[in-house]
């Protein structure tokens, strides 16, 4: 009951956002919808890996191959074959989820080996998106990628495309909230818990670890499918390690074991950098160092994550609850020294 | 239940509050009595193009504090309003469509790199407005080039510009080409395998390279290359890449000629090749070395002596061939502007850069046309050679 | 036969990066022996390497070995503060958390020398400037100082842990952390010996790893050397040589006979390092020299 109130408060929330936020985003200095359109692109991709990472307990370093794999296959489908966008983006997560299929062995290996299996994955992936030329055009990427649309329709303007993506993302987080509190989510935490105990249960593990990692790679797809025609130009650049490890840095940023926190964490990362440029706008002239955040947003960022892990290892999302709620601290002390050590 | 009013309400209180603020933000400008004119600037003041776009931002800011100095146009003064790109073409469309929405700018200038400057074009076309960028990338014009123009010479011009010299001042055939994998290399490789026939060139072996491998990295590569048996090795990359490469073609007592691309015109790749870098041949804009090949009083040599006595008083640091793009780039529409009127729309000021007609910069001497959106010819480039660890003419 | 004839300008090659990768591969070794972790960071200790000799020797003026040695103490003190300030409190966390705030500290450091060190590349004095010249192939003189200093890491490296009580008790913590402080092994003390150690051994890596640093060299550096020690068995000294070598040698080998014999010159080259990741990785986890891997439940 709670959680579908939830989802309808956010959906209403979001529905009517482009209404007030086309004025705020004028005074404030900070576009608001055109922003979101990608926060909810990367909210896609970052459920489905929270989905893999935080209730299945995989780590991936190469989902933005998926993610990657999705925006290439339905603008190739769309510009060189003809395919309608409304066709190509559901033929990006089939593209996804043949390749998450052919990719699974790689979670045979566990924890560390996985993490470095997954970015050697993105690294293969990256390396063959740019030199395929005759595929995909190599450095020179694939442009005029029509824009969004539906059968009989192209979705052109901001808050079209606003549209389009967040209802895509509402129905992905509605699927995604029900998944994790039925049978097969409680089968994928106890799986982050402990395989072996898990598969003791009668878990079958390696097969739910499939499933679950096929579905993040299809979110992926999706995700990718949508950005490939909201960008409508894209190039192997864009899709290398470091967007890999800013969606796990928005996943574990937004909190583990939160479908909700991984929006969040999406949005952080995405506004971040807008609120920092926006600082000389709303005082006039700060100072030259602060101007430049590009160029220390990395260390910023760096120290978000560091922080977060260390302070609060369960998530922004998760801690504010906590916080708010004073059921618990969310903070922990990790210098407290105990007998064990 | 609780918490879920609370949720609710706290979204609602976020919503209402926020509506409010924006009626509250919405004052006037107040201040200079007429209408300032407002450009558009997206540049890579970050990430991989960051050596480009950081001197391009320095010139396009002085350049315009001084035109507003000294009164604007018609009285107008020019608002330039800058976003990075951070080198990601996500980013620079991004920035683009920001710029088009929140500030309807008559005229954009950007980016810094290719890939960038492709997704700005496209948002350009669907607004019609007229974008000037400093990429090299000879497919930026691929396609529709209504509203594109571009201030830098393009690989196409260096390209030819480098093998004309293969083939008429060395006068040999067999080139070996070894090229960055990173969209700068992979466009010089193009342009490169396109126009060498036209020399009577044949690239015997064409091999890419990754900029951050070690020196003995690089002289795998020089291997592969040399078993081809060819006469002149032509690398096309940024630094440190062709440093390496010519570092470990001289240990080695391979004497080929040595031809590198416009990336390697800055004093970071003789800091870098040190003693070898000796003997080595690059295209170049004339500014590079406008004391050497352009003749003092001439129309040319005063509009780079000026900007370089500007630069530096302002900067304390010495032009380099990005910072003259971004001043050719702001200058190139401030002066199609004039002839316009300040009050031009986006495509009057559109047709009036189309009608520049021997607009002298920094890069050389502009002529668009409704054909021609590249604005410079080979000629505008000259072959520097490296001596002594100094920029000197090369033989022609 | 051409590329036959290239061979020993391969291998020679092959060698000298292999040496590099080999120094990386034994600093990821240590840290997973005493602490079971994986730093991801172990890349950026080679850019700060690097970085730090070039602006203590071409910079600041200092003689070459003296800014050698400072350049490895301020990396390896940066390891040590590493350690201090995330490793040691994250001891309880599991290993998503650990490899996560890693990546943190790993993003954190590429943005720091970023800005310290902003251009694309600075140049390092090379040890001992010249060539020398053998049958088929030439190597530079620093060749030389890379595979002697690569030989008398493994050496003392080797020594350390076999030979010296804090050696032994590191290994300890391998084995067991638990059981290794019950015998009275400051455990948490040996996390920072590893950290220092690691750090030193990147930094190392890092500064006579052919004379140009960048900021940039960290994720490329930290592929290849984890590469070299899951290849040769994670945790494993010697493994990582056999590793390192095998990497350095495939890298050189692979792109030479694709273009010298296909006539085919591409720039996969990129992906050979992540392509034999994958397959060691899946085929032989645990590494060519490794003995089977027990899982701990």
């Amino acid at each position: 009951m709670r959680k579908n109130a939830i989802l309808l408060a956010f959906t209403a929330f979001i529905m009517v956002m482009p209404f007030w936020a086309a004025p705020l985003s004028k005074s404030i200095d900070i576009p608001i919808v055109l922003t979101m359109r990608l926060v909810g692109i990367y909210a896609i991709v970052a459920v489905g890996l929270n989905l893999l990472m935080g209730y299945a307990g995989q780590v991936s370093l190469g989902q933005g191959a998926f993610f990657g794999i999705g925006a290439y296959a339905s603008a190739l489908l769309t510009t060189k074959a003809g395919f309608p966008v409304w066709l190509g983006i559901p033929c990006a997560v089939l593209v996804a989820l043949i390749f998450g299929i052919l990719l699974a062995p790689v979670l045979r290996l566990k924890g560390h080996y996985l993490a470095m299996g997954t970015l050697a994955m993105g690294i293969v992936v990256f390396v063959f998106l740019r030199e395929m030329t005759w595929l995909t055009g190599g450095n020179d990427g694939v442009r005029n990628i029509p824009h969004l649309s539906l059968p009989f329709l192209e979705v052109t303007s901001t808050r079209g495309e606003f549209y389009y993506v967040w209802v895509i993302v509402i129905i992905v987080l509605a699927l995604c909230s029900k998944l994790v509190e039925s049978r097969v989510g409680r089968a994928m935490r106890a799986l982050h818990q402990s395989e072996v105990a898990a598969e003791a249960m009668g878990v079958p593990v390696s097969a739910l670890k499939k499933r679950v990692f096929v579905l993040s790679a299809a979110l992926g797809g999706l995700a990718g499918g949508l950005f490939a025609h909201l960008q409508r130009f894209i190039d192997p650049n864009q899709f290398t390690i470091i967007l890999s490890i800013s969606l796990v840095t928005m996943v574990v940023i937004g909190g583990m074991e939160s479908v909700w926190g991984s929006v969040f964490g999406a949005g952080l990362i995405t506004f971040l950098p807008k609120l920092v440029e926006a600082l000389p706008r709303w005082f006039g002239d700060v100072p030259d160092w602060l101007e430049k955040y590009s160029n220390y947003e990395g260390m910023v960022l760096g120290l978000i994550i560091m922080l977060t892990m260390v302070f609060m290892p369960s998530g922004i999302t998760r801690g504010l609850v906590d916080l708010f709620s004073r059921r618990r601290s969310p903070f922990v002390n990790p210098f407290r020294r105990k007998a064990v050590d | 239940m609780r918490r879920r009013r609370y949720i609710l309400v706290a979204l609602l209180a976020v919503a209402l509050s926020a509506t409010m603020l924006a009626h509250m933000g919405c004052g006037t400008k107040e201040g200079g009595t007429k209408e300032p004119i407002k450009i558009g600037v997206v540049l890579s003041e970050s990430g991989a193009n960051e050596p480009l776009g950081k001197p391009e931002r320095n010139a396009i800011k002085l350049f315009v504090k001084r035109l507003n100095e000294a009164g604007g146009i018609d009285g107008h003064e020019i608002e330039v309003i800058i976003k990075d790109d951070q080198s990601d073409a996500n980013k620079a469309k991004q920035a683009m469509v920001e710029l088009l929405e929140q500030e309807d700018p008559v005229a954009v200038i950007g980016s810094s790199g290719t890939g960038t400057t492709i997704a700005m074009k496209q948002e350009a076309e669907k607004a019609g407005v007229p974008q000037v960028c400093m990429a090299a990338g000879a497919n930026i014009m691929d396609g529709d080039i209504t509203w594109i123009f571009r201030t830098p010479p393009t690989a196409t011009e260096a390209g030819k510009k480098a093998l004309s010299y293969i083939a008429e001042v060395l006068k040999v055939k067999k080139v070996a080409l070894l090229y960055d994998t990173n969209p700068f290399g992979t466009d010089g490789k193009a342009v490169v395998e396109k126009e060498a026939p036209g020399f009577g060139l044949e690239v015997v072996v064409a091999e890419g390279y990754q900029t951050d491998e070690s020196e003995e990295g690089m002289d795998t590569h020089l291997t592969n290359v040399m078993t081809a048996k060819p006469e002149v090795v032509l690398v096309w990359g940024t630094n440190p890449g062709p440093a390496k490469i010519v570092k470990r073609m001289r240990d080695k007592g391979i004497d080929l000629p040595y031809v590198g691309s416009h990336g390697i015109a800055n004093q970071a790749f003789i800091e870098l090749a040190g003693a070898a870098a000796n003997g080595v041949v690059f295209p170049a804009g004339k500014m590079l070395i406008f004391e050497k090949v352009l003749e003092p009083g001439s129309e040319e040599y005063e509009f780079i002596k000026d900007f370089s006595d500007a630069y530096f008083e302002e900067y304390g640091e010495k032009i380099n061939t990005f910072a003259g793009h971004g001043w050719d780039a702001i200058l190139i529409i401030t002066e199609a502007l004039k002839r316009a009127g300040a009050n031009a729309t986006r495509e009057e000021l559109r047709d009036a850069i189309e009608a520049t007609r021997g607009l002298v910069g920094t890069a050389g001497v502009f002529n668009y046309s409704p054909t021609d959106h590249n604005g410079l010819t080979p000629d505008d480039l000259t072959m520097v050679e490296i001596v002594d660890g100094k920029w000197e003419p090369a033989k022609e | 036969m051409d590329f036959l004839a290239n061979c020993p300008q391969y291998i020679a090659n092959g060698l000298a990066n292999g040496c590099i990768y080999i120094l990386v591969a034994m600093g990821f070794n240590i840290i997973f022996n005493s602490t079971g972790i994986i730093n991801f960071a172990q890349g950026e200790f080679c850019m700060f390497g690097g970085l730090f000799a070039y602006t203590l020797a071409a910079s600041a003026g200092l003689p070459l070995p003296l800014a050698v040695v400072l350049a490895l103490a301020i990396t390896a003190a940066i390891g040590g503060l590493m350690e201090r300030l995330l490793v040691y409190p994250l001891r309880r966390a599991g290993v998503l958390v650990a490899i996560i705030a890693t990546i943190g500290a790993s993003i954190f450091f590429k943005s720091l020398g970023r800005i310290l060190w902003p251009k694309e590349a600075y140049k390092v004095p090379e040890f001992t400037p010249g060539n020398i010249s053998l049958p088929g192939a030439t190597i530079s003189r620093q060749f030389l100082w890379v595979f002697g200093l690569t030989i008398v890491s493994v050496a003392a490296v080797y020594l350390f842990f076999n030979h010296t009580r804090s050696g032994k008790a590191m290994r300890a913590c391998s084995v067991n952390r638990l059981a290794a402080s019950l015998v009275g092994i400051n455990v948490m003390r040996m996390s920072l010996y590893s950290f220092l150690l690691a750090a030193a051994l990147g930094g190392l890596a890092g500064l006579i790893n052919a004379p140009y640093a960048s900021y940039s060299i960290g994720l490329f550096l930290g592929v290849k050397g984890f590469t070299a020690a899951a290849v040769g068995g994670l945790g494993n000294t010697f493994g990582a040589v056999a590793g390192g070598v095998v990497l350095g040698l495939l890298e050189e080998l692979i792109p030479g006979f694709l273009t010298v014999v296909l006539g085919v010159s591409t720039g996969y080259k990129d992906a050979v390092a992540a392509i034999l990741l994958i397959a060691v990785l899946l085929f032989r986890p645990q590494g060519i020299l490794g003995r089977g891997v027990v899982e701990k439940v």
